[in-house]
C-alpha cells in the first residue's frame, strides 16, 4: 500500500463515517440532516457507507438482543468502581453548607488538614481517603488502599497568602495510570478540565471514587490556569510511562509534568 | 417558590413511548460502540464486554451524557480509550496475537463499506494499532475509521494540522514495516 493510499487528502467538506453515524443517531439538527440527505442522494460512496451501517446495525441486533445487552450493562454497572454522590458517607461528616463555584458544587468540609501545599503556590490539593473500616485520613505521597476504600479530591487557595495568585479560574484534570500503563480518567471522563474557583475554604469535588483490582496505581491531579483537556493529560501520562519504562516510581511519573500546570501525584498500592 | 411542572407532549423523537435509557442506548448507539470495540479488540466476546462497560459508564453519568452535543462521539471516544487500555493491559505475547489475527480474519465483515483502498487502509491500521503510541492510536482511528478530515482530527486531539500529518506519516511507516 502506498503512502498516498493510506493518507488520502480530504477536502474540507468531506463527509466521514462518524458524521453519517451521527445522522442515523438523530444528532444533527433539521437543516444539517436535510443537507446531508441531499448529498447522500447523489453520492454513491455515501450510499454504500449508509447501507453498510444499516447492515451493521441489523447484524448487531440479531447477534445481541436488547435483553442480553441490558443484562450485560447491568452486570457491568454493578462491578464498576463506586462513585458515591452527595448522599454518601461525606454528608455524615460535613458540617458546612454547599458552595457553588463555576457551576460545580464543591462541598466544604472540616478544614483541619495537613495537606501538601502545591509546590511554589498558595494552593492546597487534598486527597482524602475514606476507608471501608477505620478513620478518614489525608493521603501522603504513597499509600496502601484496601478494596472499597474511597477517595475524594479537595482544593483551596490561600487568598491572604497570594491574592493575585489565587485569582481566576483553574482547570482540573485528574487521572490515574496503573502498572500496565492503562490510563483511567477520573475528572473529567472526556473533554475540558473541570473549572474551579479559588477559595480559602477547602472544598471537595462532589463524587468520591475508588480503584478496583490489585497492584499499583498512580493518581495524577493537574491544575492549570488555562483550559486543558482530559485527552491531553492522558497522552502526556502515556508518554511519561514510556519514558519511565513502566516504572510508576520513576521520575517521569513521580515528578510528572504537564506544561506549566501544577501537578500533584500519589502512588497507591491496592490490596485485595 | 413555584415548583416546575413538566408538561408531556411536544415533538415526537421517534422513540417508542416509554423506551428506557438502556433501550435508547441500544437502539441508537449499540452497533456503533460494539463496532468500535470489535475493530480494536478483534474478539467478539471482549468487544461485547468492553461495550457493556462503556454503556455502564454512560448510564452512571446519564444526565451529563445526554447534555453532550454529540453523545455518540462521547461514547465512541470512551470506547476507543477503554479498548486501547484493554489492549495495553493484556499485552498479548506474539503467538496469542497471531491467534487473534486469525480469529479476526474469520470474523471480519464481508462487506466493504467504502472503496477497496479505504477498507485496506483500515485493516492495515488495525494490525499495527497496538504498536503505536497513544496519540498515534487516536489519530489513526479518527482518520482511518471515523474518516475525519485533518482539521477535524487536529481539533479532536488538540494538535496542529502539521503535527497530525506528521503522525499519519509515522503510522504509514509502521504499516509499511508490517507489510
Amino acid at each position: 500500500m502506498t503512502t498516498t493510499t493510506l493518507n488520502p487528502e480530504r477536502s474540507a467538506d468531506h463527509i466521514g463515517e462518524l458524521t453519517l453515524r451521527r445522522l442515523r443517531a438523530g444528532e444533527l439538527d433539521d437543516a444539517q440532516a436535510s443537507a446531508l440527505q441531499a448529498r447522500i442522494a447523489t453520492d454513491a460512496r455515501l450510499q454504500r457507507v449508509m447501507a453498510s451501517l444499516e447492515e451493521e446495525e441489523a447484524a448487531f441486533q440479531s447477534e445481541i438482543s436488547l435483553e442480553r445487552f441490558t443484562g450485560g450493562v447491568e452486570r457491568a454497572a454493578r462491578s464498576r468502581p463506586k462513585r458515591t454522590g452527595r448522599r454518601g458517607v461525606w454528608m455524615a461528616i460535613s458540617t458546612m453548607g454547599l458552595a457553588a463555584a463555576a457551576g460545580l458544587a464543591l462541598f466544604v468540609m472540616p478544614s483541619q488538614h495537613t495537606a501538601n501545599r502545591m509546590k511554589g503556590s498558595a494552593e492546597i490539593l487534598v486527597v482524602r481517603i475514606a476507608p471501608k473500616a477505620g478513620l478518614q485520613r489525608e493521603a501522603s505521597a504513597s499509600e496502601t488502599l484496601a478494596a472499597g476504600d474511597a477517595l475524594r479530591l479537595g482544593y483551596s487557595c490561600n487568598l491572604s497568602l497570594s491574592p493575585e495568585g489565587c485569582k481566576g479560574t483553574r482547570y482540573l484534570v485528574a487521572a490515574s495510570i496503573d502498572d500496565a500503563g492503562a490510563v483511567s480518567p477520573i475528572y473529567p471522563e472526556i473533554g475540558q478540565g473541570i473549572a474551579i474557583e479559588a477559595s480559602n475554604e477547602l472544598r471537595y469535588l462532589p463524587d468520591s471514587f475508588s480503584f478496583t483490582g490489585t497492584g499499583r496505581e498512580r493518581l495524577v491531579v493537574v491544575l492549570a490556569d488555562e483550559p486543558i483537556t482530559a485527552d491531553a493529560v492522558r497522552a502526556q501520562l502515556q508518554a511519561a510511562f514510556s519514558t519511565a519504562a513502566g516504572n510508576l516510581e520513576a521520575p517521569a511519573l513521580a515528578a510528572f509534568r504537564s506544561g506549566e500546570a501544577r501537578v500533584q501525584t500519589h502512588l497507591f498500592i491496592k490490596t485485595p | 417558590m413555584t415548583n416546575l411542572r413538566v408538561i408531556a407532549g411536544g415533538k415526537s423523537s421517534g422513540n417508542v413511548p416509554g423506551d428506557s435509557p438502556v433501550a435508547l442506548l441500544y437502539k441508537r448507539h449499540g452497533s456503533s460502540v460494539y463496532g468500535r470495540c470489535l475493530y480494536i479488540l478483534k474478539n467478539k466476546a471482549k468487544a461485547e464486554d468492553a461495550m457493556q462497560d462503556v454503556f455502564a459508564r454512560a448510564l452512571e453519568n446519564y444526565e451529563g451524557f445526554r447534555a453532550e452535543s454529540s453523545p455518540l462521539t462521547w461514547l465512541i471516544t470512551i470506547a476507543t480509550h477503554h479498548c486501547l487500555n484493554v489492549l495495553r493491559s493484556e499485552r498479548a505475547p506474539w503467538h496469542r496475537r497471531f491467534e487473534q489475527e486469525e480469529a479476526a480474519r474469520a470474523e471480519r465483515q464481508e462487506t466493504q463499506p467504502d472503496s477497496p483502498q479505504a477498507y485496506e487502509a483500515r485493516e492495515a491500521v488495525r494490525k499495527v494499532l497496538e504498536r503505536l503510541d497513544a496519540e498515534c492510536q487516536a489519530i489513526a482511528i479518527h482518520y482511518h475509521v471515523d474518516e475525519m478530515t485533518l482539521e477535524e482530527v487536529a481539533r479532536a486531539v488538540d494538535r496542529s494540522v502539521p503535527t497530525v500529518r506528521k503522525r499519519l506519516e509515522e503510522i504509514s511507516q509502521a504499516v509499511r514495516k508490517e507489510v
